[in-house]
């Protein structure tokens, strides 16, 4: 039997028809038939014609009061939750037969029955599920799993009418602290009192004491791993250990569950002993060890898995002055088959561990893909080792040296790439590289894409006391003025006045003026002209010197100021890598940013306070091996307490100068298109196509 | 946390549709995603309305989860559950891959799956030998044939191959013969399983232990431990420098036990040196973790049927020898003879009573046709020590494969030798001017015509990073090359006390990455 008939678009009245025609005859061959025809509902509903499948209500609740096969049943139930929305006034009768699958005896039947009334967004619905929620949950010899259901049911009634709901909360207090329940539904209970407090504004002062805490741990070796997963995920926060002794007793607890095989665990497990670290007066080599050996070991799982490990990586590593992971930077060299958005990340790391010790090595690496054969990952590679010189100061001619012998390939997209990434280098480090001036401004004719072109216009313009030549130089972007992009534009216009300004001659002026004038009254984009309105009249004042209070020199610094200078600051606001580690897993740790940037609505988390809270966030003495006879009293009376929430805003914002610096930018798919080479290149091609054309002879 | 879930086809359009908290209409949002979804972007697409898909992408079908109402969520909870739901599937359709036709034809199961597997969108279950139990549906598989098929294609994510396993067992549980029907009882699928595998009384889902039913009766008590290391390596041959070398093993299990079996057992890595042994090692939920700090043996309930004990990733020194040492890669030049050799040499670095199973040298020879004008009309020559020699004329590569390689620590070497002539410009000339001269029609050319062949498959540029990397496939049975050992295993159950059969068995392979760069 081929199912692939279910599967195509039916009018109700022909599986109506061929449900009325199992009916007739009661025996096996129409009970199949049936259920085939159940099916086709379903795969209806599925493919989105639910309001033809909503004239078939009657017929389901038929076949639902007849019939006992699990299958069946099920499909009804299916059935029911589908059409919720519809608001049909069959509900009344389907909810009789609900209560009935409730009230029998199989277990199966009934927690389908109870996700069904929670499922259904109806008031009597909800009434019959509140009922059924006590019932069950007061009744201690139902099996786990319809307590468990019931848990659950608790939460979605609390979506559906929060105020009537509330009462049910003590039960789920009561079913925490009693003993005698099953480990997954205690485990479960948990869970969700932690959910409700993190999602709705109720429990805000939901907390875990001590015996609760060792209980749940204790009984983590009975609960499957979802289970697991979760338990440790709840008691993040919401337990608050009093002591430093008792941290490093859950620590201790906790920790084996690094070894688990499933990835959920695994960083719920690295979460909860990280945010325990919290309240610790030292840490053992042994448990850093264990930590970056449990992340190291996630890095074969799919790739899917594996990002958001990496990028969990990348948030640990941002943090503080010294990681709490160290991991070898092999492991993040980048495979050929690894996805983008791997290679990304990885590139991410890398540039992150960078230090002046394993710069050769990760040179090396990066060279290899600058010159892979995979442009998009070039491009990363070569943007990767340019924010690198930026980073490293000691280390910048090494970067440098890279940088000049890739330039040597003369392949056109690592020659723009090298010079958007020049602007960033020379600064950084002013009047140090003049010697590369040369041999980048040979590649003039080379750039075509706006950022590497502004980029181009802006090394000349700044460093134009080196190059005797500047002025031709900039006459070629010059002369294709009305051309540009304007991003270019801009740029153009900013250079040819800061010429001017720096070395005014007549040939200096003339071409200021040039573009002022068509800047003035060519471009239409709005911005650039008022841009250029602005210079002119600055400049036409400073020169008049009519007015007394703006002098050329005046004029001078404000359109040739001394630039700052990049700072650079690969660590983020101490508090915000905080909360982020209280995030470990979650969706903010893919985009590092503090959680009510990413979600608004969200409550931000921070540590709870206690006496035992590493208040200053000073750096924790690592001592080896395992001793525990080290007084909990240790307290750095030389180390000043740092002014501990002292940034105002909450993310750093930065400049387009010194963003790479911070990130590597993903290249957008769009600039290639967007490329004027590109559009040259094609051109020619066009018109051959058209010329070509296969017309009759005249 | 999840809002609802899909499963897209290839086009996105949706395949399934599972509403998990009463979402008002879910194939809008599977509709959305079309708008959201770029190629190649990462497993998490959040969209600024607040409505954030977490996907994986298998045998090219989508498995979306949707998440609305802007809260904070366990991404990794519910990845980690795409993907093991995915494994659960596979399991049921028995063939594999899942694609558009089995969830199509089984959309029904996948229904239930989902319904067991989850509750409001919260991951509950996902075991497999869990709840095959209570969903016994059988899966719609289109033929027969086409399930035994599978059977002999590798299964995507174990990169053993289970044919190839199977004979290996055969050589080593040979005379026990039920333990070879049992095999290929396994491999008629579900049918099998049931009848001869497992004879239940009475399951359930949440107890104390939840990856062990109670009642499991077999007539005979067997567990088969296999340790498959794959190697990865990778060096520079140009300036001698090792990139990367690991070892990644997996220790996999197949438990037919009666009732509930503790199972001790004891690795000599674990005697030696535990703590960085336990740093890489991730084990099976089954293992109780709490225990092995304490102690230096394994402790497990073992599920039922088959399941991955544990997997573990060394590191290895820079100077310890692969398993398949490339020790020569020479181009040489013969101006004399107008030829050019290339030859490979390989060093076996493993046990001298050992013998791989099956060797595949791989040597890219497009750097060579680029540096050299190579005249393929006349056709080129091979020679080697040991099994045979191909010329892969799509790949552009040499293919030397070999079977019963011995083993040996340095003092053994085979080598592989191929001649390519040179294209002579004079003697082309000579020809040229020659058939322009005479009246006879150019000679008739026999045997391949390997230089139009060339031409023809360089048409086709596939472009990767493989010409330039010489990749070795092996598989070396009876061997650890990280040295690991079972040192001690015993199965113990307290009520059946009854005799069991434990068996060992070890195999080391190539890793996908094992390579040489040239």
């Amino acid at each position: 039997m081929s199912d692939q008939r279910i599967f195509s678009r039916y009018k109700a009245y022909e599986i109506r028809a061929e449900l009325q025609q199992g009916n007739v005859k009661k025996h096996r061959a129409s009970a199949a038939k049936r259920k085939n025809a159940l099916k086709k509902i379903i795969a209806n509903i599925t493919m989105g014609f639910s309001s033809e499948m909503l004239d078939l209500f009657p017929d389901v609740l038929e076949f639902w009061r007849i019939d006992d096969n699990m299958e069946v049943k099920r499909i009804c139930h299916q059935y029911l939750v589908a059409m919720a929305s519809t608001k049909s006034n069959h509900f009344e009768d389907a909810l009789r037969l609900v209560v009935g699958d409730l009230t029998s005896g199989s277990e199966r039947l009934q927690t389908l029955a109870l996700r069904t009334l929670a499922a259904v967004p109806l008031d009597p619905y909800a009434d019959e599920c509140h009922k059924a929620v006590r019932t069950i949950l007061q009744k201690s010899s139902n099996s786990e799993k319809l307590k468990k259901t019931a848990l659950y049911a608790i939460l979605k009634l609390l979506n559906y009418d929060t105020t009537r709901a509330s009462p049910l909360l003590e039960l789920l207090y009561d079913t925490l602290s009693n003993h005698r329940e099953g480990p997954a539904v205690r485990a479960n209970a948990l869970f969700i009192l932690n959910e409700i407090q993190e999602t709705t504004p109720m429990l805000q002062n939901f907390s875990v004491d001590f015996d609760t805490c060792a209980d749940m741990l204790e009984l983590l070796a009975k609960l499957n791993e979802w289970d697991s997963a979760r338990v440790l995920d709840s008691l993040t926060g919401s337990y608050v250990p009093h002591s430093h002794s008792d941290a490093h007793h859950f620590i201790e607890k906790s920790v084996s569950q690094l070894q688990h095989n499933n990835t959920s665990v695994v960083l719920n497990a690295f979460k909860f002993v990280l945010y325990l670290t919290k309240y610790v007066d030292y840490l053992t080599e042994r448990l850093l060890k264990q930590l970056s050996g449990s992340m190291v070991s996630l890095l074969n799982k799919p790739a899917e898995l594996q990002f958001l490990v990496l990028r969990n990586i990348i948030l640990l590593l941002l943090g503080k002055e010294k990681p709490v992971l160290t991991i070898d930077i092999s492991y993040f060299f980048v495979e050929f088959n690894d996805p983008i958005y791997i290679k990304d990340t990885k590139l991410e790391i890398l540039y992150l561990l960078a230090k002046e010790d394993n710069l050769s090595q990760i040179l090396q690496e990066l060279k290899e893909y600058a010159t892979d054969i995979d442009i998009q990952m070039s491009r990363k590679a070569i943007r990767a080792i340019g924010n690198l010189t930026v980073k490293l100061e000691q280390s910048a001619d090494e970067c440098i040296a890279l940088l000049i012998e890739l330039l040597d390939f003369e392949v056109e997209y690592i020659v723009q790439e090298i010079v958007s990434v020049f602007k960033n280098v020379l600064r950084r480090y002013p009047e140090r590289y003049e010697l590369c001036l040369e041999k980048l401004v040979r590649f003039t004719d080379w750039v075509q894409e706006p950022e590497s072109r502004g980029s181009m216009i802006w090394i000349i313009t700044q460093n134009y006391s080196h190059l005797p030549n500047y002025l031709e130089l900039f006459q070629l972007f010059a002369n294709n003025f009305l051309d540009e992009v304007l991003e270019v534009q801009f740029v153009i216009l900013g250079s040819a006045v800061r010429l001017f300004t720096r070395n005014p001659t007549p040939v200096t002026e003339k071409l200021c003026v040039d573009i002022l004038k068509n800047a003035t009254e060519r471009i239409d984009d709005p911005d650039l002209r008022d841009r250029a309105f602005v210079y002119w009249r600055l400049l036409s004042f400073a020169q008049n010197g009519q007015n007394g209070n703006i002098g050329m020199d005046a004029a001078r610094e404000i359109i040739d100021g001394t630039l700052p200078p990049i700072a650079l600051n690969t660590q983020l606001d101490p508090q915000i890598v905080e909360e982020l580690e209280l995030n470990i897993g979650t969706i903010a740790s893919i985009y590092l940013k503090p959680v009510n940037q990413v979600f608004r609505l969200n409550k931000p988390k921070s540590l709870p306070d206690s006496p035992a809270l590493n208040e200053n966030r000073e750096p924790l003495t690592i001592i080896a091996g395992d001793s525990r006879s080290r007084s909990s009293s240790f307290i750095a009376d030389s180390i000043q307490p740092e002014f501990r929430r002292q940034s105002s805003s909450p993310v750093k914002k930065m400049d387009d100068y010194d963003k790479p610096a911070e990130t590597i930018n993903p290249l957008k798919d769009r600039r290639k298109s967007s490329s004027p080479s590109l559009h040259l290149s094609r051109k020619p091609s066009m018109l051959a196509r058209k010329l070509s054309l296969r017309r009759p002879f005249a | 946390m999840s809002s609802c879930i899909y499963i897209l086809d290839e086009q996105l359009e949706p395949l399934i549709l599972k509403n998990l908290k009463s979402v008002p209409n879910p194939r809008v949002f599977a509709e959305f995603f079309k708008k959201v979804y770029y190629p190649n972007a990462g497993p998490v697409i959040a969209h600024h309305t607040g409505i954030v898909y977490v996907y994986v992408q298998r045998d090219g079908l989508f498995y979306v989860s949707v998440i609305l109402g802007s809260v904070m969520f366990d991404v990794m909870a519910i990845l980690a559950y795409l993907h093991d739901f995915y494994v659960l599937v596979k399991n049921y359709v028995h063939t594999g891959q899942v694609n558009r036709n089995s969830i199509a034809d089984n959309f029904n199961l996948l229904y239930e799956l989902f319904d067991e597997s989850l509750d409001f969108g919260v991951p509950q279950l996902t075991e497999y030998n869990i709840i095959r139990d209570f969903i016994k549906i059988e899966a719609n598989v289109p033929s027969k044939k086409s399930s035994e098929n599978y059977k002999s294609s590798i299964d995507s994510d174990d990169d053993d191959d289970e044919e190839s396993e199977s004979k290996y067992s055969g050589k080593i549980v040979s005379g026990t013969k039920s333990s070879k029907e049992k095999d290929k009882a396994k491999k008629d699928g579900l049918k099998g399983d049931e009848q001869y595998i497992n004879s239940f009384i009475l399951r359930a889902t949440t107890q104390a232990i939840s990856w062990r039913t109670k009642g499991i009766y077999y007539p005979k008590n067997e567990l088969f431990v296999d340790v498959i290391e794959s190697q990865t390596y990778m060096m520079d041959m140009s300036q001698g420098q090792v990139r990367k070398s690991f070892i990644q093993g997996k220790i996999k299990c197949r438990s037919y036990l009666s009732g509930m079996p503790k199972v001790k057992l004891c690795l000599n890595k674990m005697l030696k040196n535990k703590e960085l042994f336990l740093a890489s090692t991730k084990f099976h939920q089954c293992v109780a973790l709490e225990t092995l700090s304490s102690q230096d043996i394994i402790d497990f309930i073992p599920p039922d049927g088959e399941f991955q004990l544990c997997e573990y990733k060394l590191k290895r020194h820079i100077n310890d020898a692969p398993v398949i040492k490339v020790t020569e890669f020479k181009i040489t030049k013969r101006d004399e003879k107008k030829r050019v050799q290339l030859k490979v040499t390989i060093e076996p670095h493993f046990k001298a009573q050992n013998a791989a199973k099956f060797l595949k040298v791989h040597v890219p020879i497009q750097t060579l046709f680029q540096e050299y004008s190579i005249d393929l009309a006349k056709s080129p020559r091979f020679k080697c020590d040991f099994g045979s020699v191909a010329f892969n004329v799509t790949a552009r590569s040499l293919l030397w494969q070999a079977e019963g390689m011995k083993g040996g620590h340095g003092e053994v070497s085979y080598s592989m030798q191929v001649e390519f002539f040179l294209f002579d410009q004079e003697e082309y000339n000579k020809k040229l001017a020659e058939l322009q001269q005479t009246m006879d029609p150019p000679p008739l050319r026999d045997g391949l015509k390997l230089d139009e062949l060339y031409a023809q498959a360089a048409d086709s540029k596939n472009i990767n990073g493989e010409e330039r990397l010489i990749l070795v496939e092996f598989e070396v049975p009876y061997y650890t090359c990280s040295g690991l050992k079972v040192d001690y295993l015993k199965i113990e159950e307290e009520q059946l006390e009854y005799q069991s059969f434990p068996w060992v068995r070890y195999k080391t392979m190539n890793d996908q990455e094992y390579a040489y760069q040239i």
